[in-house]
């Protein structure tokens, strides 16, 4: 056990031995405006932290730098893909928060009521996220990518008053016009919204519905004689809500507090991502996922960090944004996706090399399982093993990391394709489906054994569901399920196989997408993989594989042979594969992940939509979309890009 | 400035009689002081105790030196040396240091466009800009030595190229964007400038100033320019034209730079700038200062004179062109590692709101503006300050000429809200740095005067003969003591420069303004020796005239200057700016004529009282006291191309003319 330093052994038996006393420090590096009465209560299936407690999430990312002189500190940087830059002081910041929190009183916007911002990553939708929840109302922010079936079904479960939206979105050099889906979205799902406001960053027409919708400048005048101050909040109630999945007609909304989730990420972010003050960070997500909440905004605010936020494509015009990024900004710390990473590795290591990425400390990674082989690109190739490379693991519901490594505290070794332990005071486990604890090297389902600050106490307003797809679906055992597939190893670290329910089963051998796909990617030719099992008579299942290839390299039949001897000699003659696809993309979430379920569809000739077990990003649209363009692919010759 | 027919006149001049009593006083408010960075006398005391080891102490413990000096003054009246043989770079101390610190991600300057864009370099992005742009500088050919001419409106290339040249030893010329291409040229040729650094067009009052345009007429007769970088600001309404081969796109040669320039260990004495004073009349005259002890005045001014703390907004409103601007927006700030707020456009655009919107837009915490600015808002009514929340503001300071207690008490009042010290700094393009000016934690302020010497400063009001003049005899301003941010020569001319600064006064500088020191050794300056009325042998300041004339409430701005009169050698002229709301009678000319006799004395009282909408004024905001003489005596009107508005001057000149026929 020598692997895990005693620096972060002492910090992991402090939390065992004591999980409140724990987190009530964790809880006094923040400002509260009154301090908790009792530290923690859980009320099965739900729970609280910091009972008693009094703080806002917006005043302590804000007004209380600002009270403390870092009034002039950079706070927001704002990038697009078009070169635009603006960069904001903790000041100006606060300032334009207040207008807005004055303006949304004017709208009539008062302590509890909702609003869907359906924005680009932008300095308005952030200052309006602030805003929101400065007022005490509660954001529901979704990602403007999503067509208008997610959009009204996100309107609908969070019963919106209003929705605030853009008239485009930068995407690959191209203008993505929103107001028109929010129009389509609010004939589906209109019943409470009030008003729609639309911030105009283009000179074109605008479809404009009288008396409903209004544009940004009128929005602010709504401020005139309103007050701008923050409403002081309980420890539990809510910040934020924020949809997690689009399998059914109604996604599952988590919930995120003010105290208790600030306390989680604020955490997180110093003793996995070792955030401080007045550095430079760049989470590469987007404000529409969970990462953009956490990581873009509320834990470097919190902070007190200058934090970018990036809109448009990472790789527009060319990969050299990328990197131009890190160097002009004197990047410190970087939050990117194993998707990124990937992309970006198709491009090689050369457009990196032209760039001074000496001021960066750090990369961390999340939202899939970062691959060895792309890990080692980014960490050894482009980073010349100068600064770590990290893998870590949460979900939407966890609000930041669980599984990481505490690189803030003391960093342990890194095991490539291994998101490394439990954080300290996170106490997880694996187990069977049936509820057995598994040992070393045994794979299982991932499961929480005891709530933590960030994790979300309910669905909104779903509290049943909340304990039915989360806290119940092991029989007798009262833990939360995460849905991902995974083992320990004898240091403890976790190894993710996949999720769960997409584990494919080869002759009672249990083998997970992500170690098939990694195989592949040790082959030199491969730049992505995703597999699926396809069911077999003999076996149960085998593999079905879908190749993305590196520029330069051809499918044929001899590369498909050593492929197949690739995975073999990594994974041994169980991982038998039944064919291998060539393909030019594979399907993806907007936030990057790879859909495994329309690969199944595509095995299995079958829409997507009628596969229930979708558990991830996503809406059944877009997977329908996907699902289309993956059958006309592999019926049709792959092109020699 | 003064020019030098005029200061032949002052000499006949002996002391000027002082009759305006001041009795209010304003000691630091006790929580500033607890909180300030000078709280006691200590300072002072110091200095007068060992002044280069005070200069000393301070240099190492506020700057960064590459080397060492080995000797902290060498004074050959009127040559000094400081610092000598310490290395030192301007840029380095403004920006490398805090980018390697916290302060990365600070903002260094704030800037604020006329039509209301906005741009945060924070000092990173300032690091990366500077590195980049003396990259250019090089690659056109500009080395250590060289000069360089930027003639720029308020944009954030203003700065950046100043920096720039000082980080590779460039000295630069800065050329205040409101001057003509006659103005330009005199200074570019003067200077022997290789480079230009210019804008395609200003933003003025939302009109198009094409400033690329005046400097491609100057540079007609300037074939010292080698080659001209021209920022894009209004694009192409500014009518621009590139010359092939000699001028170039800042943003195309930026875009191809590479980031990385180290700055250059210079020599303390290394030249750091070149910034002429006066144009009116002859040849300019080219103020030279140099790296080390320049940047140490400045420096420690900026942090003791206006508190200067990391977390505060200062707003210094000058324009760059002026020594203000580049003492106190750039090199003084930024050494302090500050957050220095820019604004481009004019104050009253789009309306007369925008000073004090600015203000609660950025929290400012410190307003450094000008007398001329205060007295201009008066006119206006309090109720644009009024509708603005400023209660950001703790510190108020006043540059350029001396305020009149009624201004000083407004501003008090209506924008410091009663509140905040404001620091009256007395100094010039010479000094540098702020020379006489209350340290806001410590000293009393009695409002019109500049109150005492800085530390480590020598001050003194004599009379003709140099003697010191008694408490509240007024005579002429001078120091005794060389200062580190002093000027060390004219560009090119030290001839000049002996005969106007020290051949008054043998081994003192002459500062060609009048004062008077009272019974607790304040300074009250009276306005520059020449602008003084001589009134049947008592000597008055006009100064003093203009405050009595605007403490009355008709009154917005007034400017006094004495006609040349048979009997009594000199009569008092009055131009009187009425504020909003009064109308120009007979019997306001008589009430006010009475009022001056009240508040002054009999002798003082106004033998005409003209009223006028505006003054004529330098582009700095000056006065022009020279052209009311002339219109006042009936002559053509000297030099005018200076004026924000040359045919107002005219017109005022024609009605005068016709009002003294009528009166006749």
């Amino acid at each position: 056990m020598q692997v895990i330093n005693p620096v972060v052994r002492r910090w992991v038996e402090a939390a065992r031995e004591d999980p409140e006393g724990f987190w009530a420090r964790a809880a006094e590096k923040l400002p509260w405006f009154r301090r908790w009465d009792r530290v923690f209560e859980w009320d099965f299936p739900t729970f609280r932290w910091f009972i008693g407690g009094r703080t806002n999430l917006a005043y302590n990312c804000l007004d209380y730098h600002v009270a403390a002189g870092r009034s002039g500190q950079a706070a927001l940087i704002y990038i697009n893909e078009r070169g635009e830059r603006r960069t904001y002081t903790y000041a100006q910041l606060l300032r334009e928060v207040r207008r807005l929190a004055a303006a949304l009183r004017g709208m009539g916007i008062k302590k509890g009521d909702r609003l869907t911002i359906y924005m680009p990553t932008s300095p308005e939708a952030i200052m309006l996220m602030l805003a929101t929840v400065r007022v005490g109302a509660i954001h529901s922010v979704v990602f403007a990518g999503f067509g208008a079936g997610a959009l009204a079904d996100r309107i609908a479960a969070s019963g919106s008053r209003l929705v605030f939206t853009a008239d485009v979105t930068y995407r690959k050099g191209r203008d993505v016009r929103l107001k028109e889906i929010v129009d389509e979205a609010l004939k589906a799902a209109g019943d409470t919204v009030e008003h729609v406001v639309v911030w105009r960053r283009t000179d074109q027409d605008v479809p404009m519905s009288p008396g409903r919708d209004l544009f940004w400048a009128d929005f602010l005048k709504r401020a005139e004689g309103q007050p701008d101050g923050w409403v002081e909040m309980e420890s539990n109630e809510p910040a934020y809500i924020l949809a997690t999945s689009g399998t059914t007609a109604k996604p599952k909304l988590a919930v995120h507090t003010h105290g208790s989730y600030q306390v989680g990420i604020h955490s997180t972010g110093r003793w996995c991502f070792g955030l401080r003050p007045g550095e430079v960070w760049w989470s590469t997500s987007d404000i529409g996922w969970v990462v953009g909440h956490s990581y873009i905004v509320y834990a470097p605010l919190l902070v007190g960090c200058a934090t970018i936020a990036y809109e448009g494509a990472l790789d527009h015009p060319g990969p050299e944004t990328f990197w131009r990024v890190v160097e002009d900004f004197g990047v410190t710390g970087i939050f990117t996706s194993p998707t990124a990473v990937r992309l970006l590795m198709r491009y090689g290591s050369e457009p990196a090399r032209k760039f001074d990425l000496s001021s960066l400390e750090r990369v961390v990674c999340a939202g899939e399982v970062l691959n060895a082989p792309a890990w080692e690109w980014l960490q050894k190739d482009v980073l010349n093993d100068r600064v770590p490379v990290i893998d870590h693991w949460w979900q939407t519901e966890t609000g930041g990391p669980v599984i990481g490594n505490p690189y803030g505290l003391a960093m342990l070794p890194i095991k490539p394709g291994s998101a490394s332990i439990p954080l300290p005071g996170m106490e997880v486990g694996v187990m069977t489906p049936e509820g057995q604890e598994c040992g070393p090297g045994e794979k299982g389902i991932l499961v929480i054994k005891r709530p933590f600050p960030s994790l979300t106490p309910t669905l909104w307003g779903e509290p049943e569901r909340y304990a039915r797809d989360y806290w119940q679906r092991i029989p007798g055992r009262q833990v939360y399920f995460t849905g991902d597939s995974a083992q320990l190893d004898g240091d403890g670290y976790v190894w993710f196989a996949g999720r769960a329910d997409e584990i494919i089963k080869i002759a009672a051998h249990r083998i997970g997408t992500i170690e098939v796909e990694t195989a592949f990617l040790k082959h030199p030719a491969v730049a992505e993989a995703g597999v699926t099992g396809r069911p077999d008579e003999v076996r149960g299942e085998v593999i079905s594989a879908f190749v993305v290839l590196k520029q330069g390299y051809r499918p044929s039949e001899e590369l498909r042979r050593e492929l197949i001897e690739t995975v073999r000699r990594e994974l041994g003659p169980v991982a038998v594969i039944g064919e291998v696809n060539f393909v030019n993309m594979l399907p993806k979430t907007r936030s990057g992940k790879i859909m495994r379920r329309v690969l199944k569809a595509v095995i299995l000739n079958r829409d997507p939509g009628d596969i229930t077990t979708i558990e991830d990003e996503g809406s059944v649209e877009e997977a329908r979309q996907a699902w289309q363009q993956m059958r006309a692919e592999i019926q049709a010759p792959v092109s020699d890009s | 400035m003064a020019n030098g027919d005029e200061r032949t006149e002052v000499r006949n001049q002996i002391v000027v009689e002082t009759l305006l009593k001041e009795e209010r006083r304003f000691p630091p408010p006790p929580e500033f002081r607890e909180k300030a960075w000078v709280k006691d006398w200590t300072p002072w005391e110091e200095a007068e105790r060992d002044l280069e080891g005070f200069w000393a102490k301070h240099a190492e413990a506020e700057l960064h030196w590459f080397r060492k000096w080995e000797k902290v003054l060498e004074w050959n009246v009127p040559w000094a040396k400081w610092f000598v043989g310490g290395l030192i770079n301007a840029c380095y101390n403004c920006v490398d240091r805090h980018a390697q610190s916290w302060r990365r991600t600070k903002a260094a300057i704030v800037w604020e466009g006329e039509p209301g864009n906005w741009r945060v370099l924070t000092y990173q992005d300032l690091h990366r800009e500077v590195q980049k742009f003396a990259n250019v500088l090089k690659g056109l050919g500009v080395q250590k030595g060289d000069r360089v001419t930027i003639y720029l409106g308020m944009v954030p290339e203003l700065p950046i190229a100043m920096l720039a040249c000082a980080r590779i030893g460039a000295p630069h010329s800065v050329v205040f964007g409101g001057f003509s291409s006659d103005a330009l040229r005199d200074r570019i040729q003067d200077a022997q400038a290789k480079v230009l650094i210019t804008q395609d067009g200003a933003w003025r009052r939302g009109n198009i100033v094409p400033l690329k345009q005046f400097a491609d007429k100057a540079l007609e007769e300037c074939p010292s320019v080698e080659k001209v970088v021209v920022v894009r600001r209004v694009g192409e309404p500014s009518g621009a034209r590139l010359m092939e081969g000699r001028d170039f796109w800042w943003d195309e040669l930026m875009a191809k730079a590479d980031p990385v320039c180290p700055a250059e260990p210079l020599d303390a004495e290394h030249p750091l700038y070149i910034l002429y004073t006066s144009g009116t009349t002859g040849k300019p005259k080219g103020v030279l200062h140099t790296t080390g002890g320049y940047l140490l005045g400045v420096h420690l001014t900026t942090k003791w004179v206006f508190d200067l703390k990391d977390e505060d907004y200062y707003w210094c409103t000058a324009d760059i062109g002026w020594v203000t601007g580049h003492s106190y927006i750039v090199y003084g700030p930024l050494s302090n590692g500050g957050t220095s707020v820019m604004y481009e456009g004019a104050p009253d655009w789009p309306d007369r709101d925008r000073f004090w919107a600015i203000v609660e837009k950025y929290r400012i915490n410190i307003l450094y503006t000008s007398p001329t600015l205060i007295r201009t808002v008066m006119r206006w009514g309090p109720e644009y300050p009024a509708r603005h929340d400023l209660s950001s503001l703790r510190l108020l300071g006043t540059v350029g000429e001396p305020i009149n207690p009624e201004a000083w008490m407004w501003y008090h009042e209506h924008i410091g809200r009663g509140r905040c010290p404001i620091v009256d700094t007395w100094w010039q393009t010479e000094t540098g740095m702020i020379m006489i000016t209350p340290i806001p934690g410590v000293v009393t302020t009695k409002p019109g005067s500049a109150t005492i010497p800085f530390p480590g400063v020598g001050a003194e009001v004599v009379d003709e003969q140099g003697n010191p003049c008694p408490p509240n005899v007024g005579g002429y301003l001078v120091l005794t003591r060389p200062w580190p941010a002093m000027l060390r020569t004219f560009w090119g001319d030290p001839e000049r420069y002996v005969q106007t600064y020290w051949s008054r006064f043998p081994g003192r500088y002459f500062t060609s303004d009048g004062a008077r020191k009272d019974e607790d050794g304040y300074f009250w300056v009276t306005g520059r020796v020449d602008d003084v009325v001589n009134v049947a042998g008592h000597r008055l300041s006009n100064i003093e005239i203009e405050s009595a004339l605007v403490a009355h409430p008709a009154v917005a701005e007034a400017a006094v200057i004495g006609r040349s009169d048979p009997l009594k050698g000199q009569a008092v002229s009055a131009f009187v700016v009425l504020k909003a709301g009064y109308e120009p009678n007979e019997g306001l000319k008589d009430e006010l004529r009475e009022w001056v006799a009240q508040k002054i004395s009999p002798i003082a009282r106004p033998s005409d009282v003209f009223f006028c909408a505006d003054l004529p004024k330098t582009r700095s905001a000056k006065i022009m006291r020279r052209l009311l003489r002339d219109i006042a005596e009936g002559r053509a009107l000297g030099d005018t191309t200076t004026l924000t508005d040359p045919a107002v001057v005219e017109e005022m000149r024609q009605r005068y003319i016709a009002e003294g026929k009528e009166e006749a």
